[in-house]
């Protein structure tokens, strides 16, 4: 057996962390409807909600402690950390995957019901999953794996640089966006940017999302190939 | 044959701190080795560069014969048990059966009976467990993995006596039956004396003793009696250490005892007793590093 697949493995030995984004996300869809149900005869209440990016933040948070605590424990046991990165990544995949078609059947069933006879969207995202069936797995799956990316990518620089790599490389991180910011004023392009989100579409916003997941992982590796736990 | 680890001339160097300073060792297949030294001494990094946890400043080191850094074929024949592992936060079966996919050499048998010897409680989450409880589970996953190269760092924090008895019994037992490299870090280094083949002492970083047990074992020993008769006996023999308690004294002598020595120890009325491989360790790291190194000096 591959090494990566045994690291697979481990971490699905118990799903029950990967339940917290899905708990998470229960609660948002019980408070909405909830709110929905009681607020049905005020007169322009939107029936729409951000509840649903719940657990792709919960996600972060998970995989953050997931991997900081699993990182050393399979070092320990002989794992290089090329194997953990490939396994954990594995893992991610097939977690972003079920996220995926889970979310988008219960698009489905939120159509087909209209909104759970209230008329509301909680899983239908305006603009977003306006887009065929087939395209909602990618639009729901990818925002994961990039939520997964963050928390491990969260996790390395803790383990790599510490408490004070993490504040570094955050504030690296402020003035790499305040210069972007101050770039693109600068050269008045602030049009040309306007121009390229609205050119966007739901699949091609996935795109880049997928490319910035991509990127995340590519770094984590950089970060954890000479970790010291 | 080859040695299950080789550490050539290996530095380890930490901003202004040296963790260790060319220490060049090698330990042999199938053999129980004790890492032996005062804490800081380095002994704990030099596992962390055996296992591939650190690379090296300088030197090189070699496990089964490769690089162990980020070296899946070496690695993968490895298991480290730290002094405080970090375990994912589930329950101990659950970690046991994560070991278990991690190492090949797993024993379900045996994983089994050193919980009900330990009293784990499987159902518990390891954060619940406690310090000696947790410690268990690390010898548990260490003794059941039956890697061919096995290192124990300090493993008994927070554990009593007769669970740690259980645990160099347990060891004992086991490697009778399936030989390994087995590397012990600690500074209980009394209770673990008979188990050990060979030493390898640390002091500062450095490399100051790497031979048999047996050998250091005789390197020295302790004379007691009245202080006249032991200052003549003493004579110009190299005294380690010396203890006046009234009229009497009590003389640690380096040296092998031969057979003209006893007699005249018998003659002048005194005892004679071995030195405590604990009391040579000691000797060989509280001096300087130029008596440490004399005192390896002593034993070639």
């Amino acid at each position: 057996m591959s090494r990566a697949v045994a690291v697979a493995r481990v971490h699905a030995v118990d799903v029950s962390h990967a339940m917290w984004p899905w708990a998470i996300l229960a609660i948002s869809f019980v408070v909405n409807v909830t709110l929905w149900v009681a607020l049905r005869n005020v007169d322009g209440f939107q029936k729409t909600t951000g509840g649903l990016l719940s657990p792709y933040v919960t996600a972060v948070f998970v995989a953050a402690v997931s991997i900081s605590r699993q990182l050393p424990f399979m070092l320990g046991l002989g794992v290089t950390r090329a194997a953990f990165m490939g396994g954990s990544l594995i893992y991610a995949g097939g977690c972003a995957a079920v996220t995926g078609v889970v979310l988008t059947l219960l698009n489905v069933v939120e159509g087909a019901t209209d909104g759970f006879g209230q008329g509301g969207k909680f899983f239908r995202v305006p603009w977003l999953t306006d887009v065929p069936t087939y395209q909602l797995l990618a639009v729901y799956a990818v925002p994961m794996l990039l939520a997964l990316a963050l928390g491990a990518f969260t996790a390395g620089l803790y383990a790599r640089f510490g408490a004070t790599g993490m504040l570094v490389s955050s504030a690296v991180g402020m003035a790499a966006v305040t210069a972007a910011v101050a770039f693109v004023t600068a050269a008045q392009a602030w049009g040309t940017v306007g121009g390229w989100v609205v050119s966007l579409t739901p699949l091609t916003l996935t795109g880049w999302l997928l490319v910035a997941a991509v990127g995340t992982l590519g770094v984590t590796y950089r970060v954890l190939r000479r970790v010291a736990v | 044959m080859t040695p299950a680890v080789r550490v050539d001339h290996v530095s380890r160097r930490y901003r202004r701190v040296t963790a260790v300073d060319e220490a060049s060792f090698a330990l042999d297949e199938g053999r129980i080795h004790g890492l032996l030294g005062r804490n800081g001494a380095g002994k704990t990094t030099l596992m962390r560069l055996v296992t591939g946890l650190e690379r090296p400043t300088s030197g090189s080191v070699e496990v089964f014969g490769n690089d162990p850094f980020e070296h899946e074929a070496a690695l993968r024949r490895t298991c480290f048990v730290k002094e405080s592992q970090t375990y994912p936060d589930l329950s101990v079966a659950r970690v046991l059966a994560s070991a278990r996919l991690l190492q090949p050499a797993w024993d379900d048998e045996l994983a089994a009976a050193l919980v009900a010897d330990f009293d784990l409680p499987l159902g518990r989450r390891v954060r619940k467990l406690s310090r000696g409880m947790r410690s268990a589970l690390g010898i548990v996953i260490g003794l059941a993995s039956r890697a061919p190269l096995t290192l124990f760092d300090e493993p008994y924090l927070g554990l009593d006596a007769p669970s740690r008895a259980l645990f160099y019994d347990r060891l004992l037992a086991d490697f009778a039956d399936h030989p390994r490299t087995v590397v012990l870090s600690t500074h209980l280094i009394d209770e673990v004396a008979n188990l050990l083949e060979r030493v390898v002492v640390v002091d500062r970083g450095r490399v100051v003793i790497d031979a048999e047990a047996d050998e250091v074992r005789g390197t020295a020993y302790t004379v007691v009696g009245p202080a006249g008769p032991v200052a003549q006996f003493v004579g110009r023999r190299e005294v380690v250490a010396r203890q006046d308690v009234g009229a009497y004294s009590s003389a640690t002598v380096r040296g092998r005892l031969d057979a003209s020595e006893r007699r005249l120890a018998d003659e002048l009325r005194l005892d004679l007793s071995p030195v405590s491989l604990q009391d040579l360790v000691a000797h060989a790291t509280t001096g300087s590093p130029d008596d440490a190194r004399s005192f390896e000096g002593g034993l070639r």
